[in-house]
């Protein structure tokens, strides 16, 4: 029995390392602001390059993210250190079992001790009227309030007792999650999947990391804001305005319609995870300073936004199918090597 | 519940092995192409190669689910060293064409247990095709082609299953159907259209093909032809009218003038003769009747089966029109016809008859000498009885007639099983057993003739022939038949003793005789069903089918090909012959144009793409690292390092260049093609 415990710790940790290779070329060059974000970012999460800028790539492209990862990895300093960087307002819910929809939400309160003219319903907001919402260990809650916050990411506002309310603008959630096979879990359903936008884990850090990160002294610290609420509209308005040709457009169509005619895919990339990989490519190209998007761009991005939505669902496969990367990442690198991009 | 899921699972494996391993599939393909074309080799392979054959292909379909029921290597080494052996034993008793087939069947049987690369695969394939040329050799039948034609299909098919691995089965059918329609009508124009050449080769004859006739006959042998319904010839006349009447239907294949005391046989003192006479260059009687052009002339043409041999068979007298045969025919003094070879295929031959024609005695006192010579060797009651008849009778047409009257009231009996006759079979026969075949009349007749004095022989051949339809005749083997030439005031007459004693032999066939004289040529089972008319519709229409495959398609040779053409163009000069042929390339050209021009056209990519693939071949080329489904800049910083400075420069600016054509925001002003041309140009002088 010990010896199976030590031997799934070894896997864990192996499914977790440092990913190196999704360093791509087009790393090299950047963006100014995105090289100060990223240098200030890197302050608390060190060693993170590429996850810091996919995670900055998903804000950018107006997408929610989720973080899959063991506890103490740094999401929770990661979405942090986000809205402070953005300037941006900062939330966050921790999820368990029996957090209800209105712990999240909001509810109308009964103002009982005023005079009689004076007594009303009034709205207290909840939690998730916030730019930046960090739902820490989402598939810990029941499904009920799974669904009711991922309702309110899609529609970007709330309803309650029949009266709407917008969500702020800037509406960034950052879900984590705890690896499904974990105890006290439900899984979120593929459909739900499908609307996080990207999917990173940002995994252990490397041992010259790891020994940076000891060596620092002025951890709490805030770090210092470096854009606004307004140079992020901006920049998200210039990154729909990304050029993409045809070709690049046929790309991702070969890329999806490869998933779907293939068996060996069981979930097929949905319309959805189309756009989301063309508006990825986008933001990526944005943050390497070209005004249009190149196959890299697509390559760079491709595998965060499509490997939890290749992933089958978790309770489909076995124990061993899901610990030995018989995964969505592996399928998702399958699905980008067997697609030639330069054909015509 | 347990076996349930194993069931499942065991059925799955199957499904699998055979649905999702397109290479297995195409293995299996393979082995039943393979098994049916041992099926129809039946003939010339040998037992224990067939069994051998069945077996591998067995071993291989098991084999098919699990990699670890097949033969070790080791294994098949052994079969193959203990085949050699086998094959170098009994290959002396088969002759060198059915051992090399064998060789081939052994080789392709072995080779199916070890498929494992793809060369092992298209060897076998290769193999096939050669096995079926092999099937060739001994049936040209349009059966034969139709068959073959389906196999040579699978065998397209299994080739493209495998190579083109994850296509399916329906697309591949596809492909390989679009393949043989494309190919047909070249195939056509080829057949058609360019010269029949002759065989570069000969092919050497095979041991276990005999004929229907034999230039010996020792009555014994025509009894077991007349069982085999083989086809022998067809011939084939202008009009109805002008084939002869049953009775008159004598195919005449060779004379028989030696005889030992059993056996007839053709005169080694004739063939000496002949020689002789060929060498002074005299010129045979058949030449000078063709000169004569003497009475009424009828034209046909007789298709013989392989016969291995060359004797041919004439109405006679007839002579050979050797302007349009693919075989030279010479006719003999004897006015008999040889091919100049041996007839290996199917073949067609233009003859001409001279029914009012006289078969002279040609060579004067030597053929009557020749034909006087009666063998000492036994028998000495029949030549008692010629020289009693030579006495009684005055003039050589009255002993004939004797001869004629004993067999008809003598109390002959005609049989197909008479009883073995081994000593003075010839007294035997007309004083004791009085029942036998053709051959046995036609021997008594002649030695009784010769011991008379009159010069007689033997003449065997066929006689009759059923009508397939108003203008062709079919004559079978059953339809061998021997009879007398008697020599009579200087002409050849001809006698057959066996229309005494069975006269309906001759009018209406083998059958119809030995069906009156209770006798049946083979019980067979189907007899019953022969007799119904559906059938025999059937089977005219079978035979139809096949005769007309042999005479257009078979019998395509130049001369055909000549008439068609003069046909269509009147007569050829060179220059005609040029146009046409170049036009028939020509032709050809434009049918493969038809067929790879759209491709070429699908392909057609943008001249950007064009030119950043040329580069990439380049760079692959040089550097030996392929691009693979890499993008264009992690292929950059893959080669960069191998290629020198310029080229690696020159080589940037083509994919910044394509990038730029193809991502970017479309700049109408700048000509990115052509800096792209020169950066290709630049890399090709960089790269060298």
């Amino acid at each position: 029995m010990l010896l199976l415990k030590l031997n799934q710790n070894h896997i864990q940790s192996a499914k977790f390392k440092c990913d190196t290779d999704f360093l791509n070329l087009s790393d090299n060059y950047m963006r100014q602001e995105i090289i100060d974000i990223q240098q200030a970012l890197s302050q608390k999460i060190i060693g993170k390059n590429h996850q810091l800028k996919l995670a900055i790539t998903c804000l950018l492209a107006n997408g929610h993210l989720l973080i899959e990862d063991l506890p103490g990895m740094g999401k929770t300093t990661l979405s942090h250190a986000l809205s402070q960087v953005f300037g941006l307002q900062y939330s966050r819910i921790q999820f368990t079992s029996d957090l209800l929809p209105s712990d999240m939400l909001g509810v109308n309160i009964f103002h009982s001790h005023e005079t009689d003219e004076t007594k009303r319903f009034s709205f207290r907001h909840g939690p998730i009227f916030s730019q930046v919402v960090l739902a820490d260990e989402l598939n810990r809650a029941s499904p009920k309030t799974q669904s009711s916050l991922l309702e309110a990411m899609e529609e970007r506002q709330v309803s309650i007792d029949g009266v709407t309310y917008a969500l702020p603008s800037p509406f960034f959630v950052i879900a984590t999650q705890n690896p499904s096979y974990q105890s006290g879990t439900y899984p979120l359903p593929e459909s739900q999947l499908d609307r996080f936008f990207m999917r990173i884990s940002l995994g252990y850090p490397a041992w010259e990391a790891e020994k940076a990160m000891l060596m620092q002294t002025n951890i709490s610290s805030p770090l210092p804001q470096i854009l606004d609420e307004k140079d992020l509209h901006a920049m998200q308005n210039e990154v729909k305005n990304i050029h993409t040709s045809d070709a690049i457009l046929h790309y991702v169509l070969r890329l999806v319609s490869e998933s779907r005619d293939n068996s060996d895919y069981p979930n097929p990339l949905s319309p959805r995870a189309s756009r989301a990989i063309l508006q990825g490519a986008k933001a990526w190209a944005f943050v390497a300073g070209r005004e249009y998007a190149t196959p890299e761009d697509v390559q760079a991005v491709f595998v965060a936004i499509t490997a939890h939505r290749l992933t089958a669902a978790s309770h489909h496969l076995s124990h061993s199918q899901q610990t030995s990367g018989n995964d969505g990442e592996k399928l998702s690198k399958n699905l980008l090597n067997s697609v030639d991009p330069l054909a015509a | 519940m347990t076996r349930n899921i194993n069931a499942g699972l065991a059925k799955f494996n199957i499904y699998n092995t055979f649905v999702n391993q397109p290479r297995a599939m195409a293995l299996l393909l393979l082995c039943l192409s393979f098994s049916s074309i041992l099926f129809t080799l039946t003939a010339p392979l040998m037992t224990w190669v067939l069994v051998l054959g069945s077996c591998a292909v067995m071993a291989r379909i098991v084999g098919l689910s699990s990699t670890h029921s097949l033969p070790t290597l080791r294994t098949v080494n052994l079969l193959a060293i203990l085949a050699v052996f086998a094959l170098t034993w009994f290959g002396f008793s088969i002759g060198l064409l059915d051992s090399m087939i064998n060789l081939l069947a052994v080789a392709c049987s072995l080779k199916v247990m070890v498929v494992d690369k793809k060369r092992d695969f298209n060897l076998l394939i290769c193999t096939c095709l050669f096995l079926i040329g092999c099937g060739f050799i001994s049936s040209l039948s349009v059966f034969a082609w139709f068959g073959y034609t389906v196999i040579l299909a699978f065998l397209l098919i299994s080739t493209a299953m495998y190579h083109g691995a994850g296509i399916s089965l329906k697309k591949n059918i596809k492909f390989v159907s679009i393949l043989i329609l494309q190919a047909a009508p070249i195939a056509l124009l080829f057949f058609l259209l360019i010269p029949q050449l002759p065989p570069l080769w000969q092919m050497p004859t095979s041991k276990s093909t005999e004929t229907g006739l034999s230039d010996k006959v020792t009555p014994g042998d025509i009894a077991s032809l007349a069982t085999s319904s083989e086809l022998a010839f067809s011939a084939t006349f202008e009009s109805d009218d002008v084939i002869p009447a049953p009775a008159y239907r004598y195919w005449r294949a060779m004379t028989l003038e030696h005889f030992d005391g059993k056996t007839w046989s053709i005169s080694d003192k004739r063939k000496q003769a002949e020689q002789q006479l060929a060498i002074m260059n005299k010129p045979t009687p058949l030449s000078a009747l063709e000169s004569s052009n003497a009475g009424t002339v009828i034209p046909y043409e007789i298709i013989v089966e392989p016969t291995q041999q060359t004797w041919l068979f004439a109405l006679a007298p007839s002579t050979p029109d050797n302007s349009t045969n693919s075989i030279y025919v010479s006719g003999l003094f004897d006015y008999t016809l040889r091919a100049n070879t041996p007839i290996s295929s199917k073949k067609a031959f233009y003859l001409r008859y001279f029914p009012n024609a006289p078969i002279s005695n040609s060579i004067g006192n030597f053929e009557t000498q020749l034909n006087l010579d009666v063998s000492t060797n036994g028998n000495e009651k029949t030549r008692a009885w010629g020289v009693q008849l030579a006495q009684q009778y005055g003039s050589a047409q009255e002993i004939v007639m004797a001869v004629m009257t004993e067999f008809k009231n003598g109390g002959f009996r005609y049989t197909l099983s008479p009883n073995a006759m081994p000593t003075d079979p010839i007294d035997q026969f007309l004083f004791e057993e009085r029942s036998g075949f053709c051959a046995h009349y036609a021997g008594a007749m002649v030695y009784t003739l010769r011991s008379a004095g009159v010069p007689a022989r033997m003449v065997t051949g066929y006689q009759g022939g059923s009508s397939l339809n108003e203008r062709v005749l079919q004559i079978r083997q059953y339809d061998a038949h021997a009879w007398v030439e008697a020599l009579i005031d200087g002409v050849w007459l001809r006698y057959d003793p066996t229309s005494m004693v069975a006269p309906s032999r001759l009018t209406f066939g083998l059958e119809q005789a030995l069906e009156e004289l209770g006798e049946s040529r083979n019980t067979n089972i189907l007899d019953g069903l022969e007799k119904s008319a559906f059938f025999a519709a059937v089977q005219t229409w079978f035979q139809q089918l096949d005769y007309s495959w042999s005479k257009w398609v078979l019998g395509f040779d130049n001369a055909a090909q000549t008439s068609m053409l003069e046909d269509l163009l009147g007569t050829i000069t060179p220059e005609k012959m040029r146009a046409v042929f170049l036009s028939a390339l020509g032709l050809i050209g434009l049918i493969l144009a038809f067929y790879f021009l759209p491709i070429s056209k699908r392909e057609s990519l943008p001249y950007s793409y064009r030119i950043m693939l040329k580069a990439v071949k380049l760079v692959e080329l040089h550097t030996g690292i392929k691009r693979e489904h890499k993008t264009l800049s992690d292929y950059r910083y893959d080669v960069s390092p191998v290629l020198n400075s310029e080229a690696a420069v020159a080589f940037d600016q083509v994919c910044e260049l394509f990038e730029r054509e193809n991502y970017a925001i479309p700049d109408t002003e700048k000509h990115t093609e052509l800096v792209m041309k020169e950066a290709l140009n630049t890399l090709k002088k960089a790269i060298k």
